[in-house]
């Protein structure tokens, strides 16, 4: 009975998926709605199919740059985090700044970039990682700010110094956190990046939405949403999977069951 | 001989020299090596951050600390700690959690890798002595309460400290779970005789176990009085049912009582 009920469970999620279309599509049907204000998922489909390769390299596009901005946020929100989470002082110094920075929202920020790098790649790059550096941060810094004292109190009256408190429960307490953030910054590079390449490229997934919009080719433009959430929860699911598989303990209670 | 722990008019205030609390005024204290010493008091007296001051986690206002013949100045190095509450890391199993000092504290963080086994060995008597054996490869999430406490109280001698500070680290427990660690704390106590400091809220467990139960009272955080138990070694769980026990007991309380209106 066990193997039944946990292949039930992993199928809800698609079944709930599929239910999602099929509504979509039978609304369009009995609601009449007309093409070019919502398309029906089959046409949606058929666009795919029908341009399958050129719609395949703006997402490669969109999918490279959207990864190198984050694995720089990745590197650099480790290393802030660490840093703002193993001294209070500098915590609460930079604390506003990160959240000043946080609030601009990103769209304001690529007219800048595009100044400063020109249209295309990099601006792509800069506003992905920009977007989802900051979780990264805060949560590497909150699950090591957040440790017991207790904890510290029992390390430091052995002679620790704050290196060994860092490497040996700091960093450790703050993995489940930094995989946590992973998972909501992966969606938020895809956001950034999109939001730059509608903006100022001439390739991505950003770029063809914009264009096919202006054309009012609207399918195309569905097509645009539904690859880029494909590859927002497959990099999610990457996220997840690194995680359960690094910071199982920490998932105690779901996972380590038999 | 030198006491091993001495308190020399110590004054604690926390926040602000003139107008922050006074959490210990004038304290004189001398603890011998190799003595049992117990503090109780009221709630708020000041019992948790005499610790503090004795390991050198909080700076001394006034007065002077020495500790094992040295000035204390800044966190002493191989204390010992156990606290309410058990602190284990979550992602080490039992036995990775009770050598978590030696990756530590001086000399075995220079060579707890190669003497890995006889440490190993060390952790695993600890643990037979709290009845924790064969839950080396558990998890703190696979251990009761009362077991990760037991953990705990491992870790805190797994490295042979000469003073071992323990703050009320059988509160939490069920009666039973408590009074079976009392006796594997004097059993680890009489084998290896490092200088203990409890700090707990139940009488019992005080003059039960210590060699001298320290009273002490708040506002300002002083000690009030003493009194030295003389009961002989290993102690029974059955001497608590004593008469000279229960009137010891009484006293005590009675001067808490005083002390605490
Ligand atoms: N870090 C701190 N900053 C300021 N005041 C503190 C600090 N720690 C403790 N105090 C105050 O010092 C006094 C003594 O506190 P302490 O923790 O030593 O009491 P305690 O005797 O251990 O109490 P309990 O039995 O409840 O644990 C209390 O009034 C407390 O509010
Ligand atoms: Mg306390």
């Amino acid at each position: 009975m066990k193997p039944l009920a946990t292949l039930v469970e992993a199928a809800i999620p698609l079944i709930v998926i599929i239910a999602f279309f099929l509504i979509w599509e039978l609304a369009t049907i009995i609601f009449q709605i007309p093409q070019f204000l919502l398309p029906a998922p089959s046409a949606i489909f058929a666009v795919i199919v029908k341009s399958f390769w050129p719609i395949m390299g703006h997402a490669w596009q969109t999918m490279f740059t959207t990864s190198i901005g984050f694995l720089i946020a990745v590197a650099f929100g480790l290393f802030g985090g660490v840093v703002l989470g193993s001294s209070r002082t500098l915590y609460k110094a930079f604390y506003p700044l990160l959240i000043g920075f946080n609030s601009i929202p990103k769209v304001a920020v690529v007219p800048v970039l595009v100044i400063w790098f020109g249209i295309g790649t990099v601006p792509a790059i800069i506003s992905a990682f920009l977007i989802s550096f900051f979780p990264i941060v805060v949560n590497v810094a909150t699950g090591i700010a957040t440790l017991e004292p207790e904890l510290k109190d029992v390390l430091l009256a052995l002679g620790a110094k704050r290196r060994d408190i860092m490497l040996k429960v700091g960093i450790p307490r703050s993995m489940p956190y930094f995989f946590a953030s992973l998972k909501v910054a992966i969606t938020l590079a895809f956001v950034g990046a999109i939001i730059s390449e509608t903006v100022a490229a001439n390739s991505g997934i950003g770029y063809l939405m914009v264009s096919a919009a202006s054309r009012f080719d609207v399918p195309l433009v569905f097509a645009g949403l539904l690859v880029t959430s494909v590859m927002g929860v497959g990099m999610y699911a990457v996220a997840a999977v690194i995680e359960q598989r690094t910071v199982g303990w920490a998932m105690r209670g779901t996972a380590a069951q038999p | 001989m030198q006491p091993f722990v001495d308190f020399k008019n110590v004054s604690l205030r926390y926040g602000g020299v003139e107008k922050g609390l006074l959490a210990l005024s004038d304290i004189n204290l001398q603890v011998k090596e190799g003595e049992f010493v117990a503090i109780v008091g009221p709630s708020g007296c000041g019992k948790s951050t005499f610790l503090k001051a004795t390991s050198g986690l909080w700076p001394v206002t006034s007065g002077e600390i020495v500790v094992n013949n040295a000035k204390v100045k800044g966190p002493v190095n191989c204390v010992g700690m156990a606290f309410q509450n058990p602190t284990l890391l979550p992602w080490r199993n039992t036995l990775d959690n009770v050598m978590l000092p030696l990756e530590v504290v001086k000399p075995q963080r220079y060579n707890w890798r190669q003497k890995r086994s006889e440490y190993v060995q060390a952790a695993k008597t600890l643990l037979d002595m709290v009845s924790l054996a064969g839950s080396e490869d558990k998890f703190p999430w696979e251990l009761s309460g009362g077991m990760q406490q037991r953990v705990s109280i491992c870790r805190s001698l797994i490295h042979d400290p000469k003073l071992l500070m323990l703050d009320e680290p059988f509160g939490a427990l069920d009666m039973f779970t408590r009074e079976d660690l009392w006796t594997a704390l004097q059993d680890i106590w009489l084998k290896k005789r490092p200088t203990i400091i409890l700090v707990t809220h139940d009488i019992r467990e005080a003059v039960y176990l210590a060699d001298r139960v320290i009273i002490m009272a708040a506002k300002p955080g002083r000690i009030v009085s003493e009194q030295t138990i003389t009961f002989t070694r290993p102690r029974p769980l059955t001497l608590t049912f004593d008469s000279e026990f229960g009137e010891i007991f009484s006293s005590i309380r009675a001067k808490i009582t005083e002390v605490s209106r």
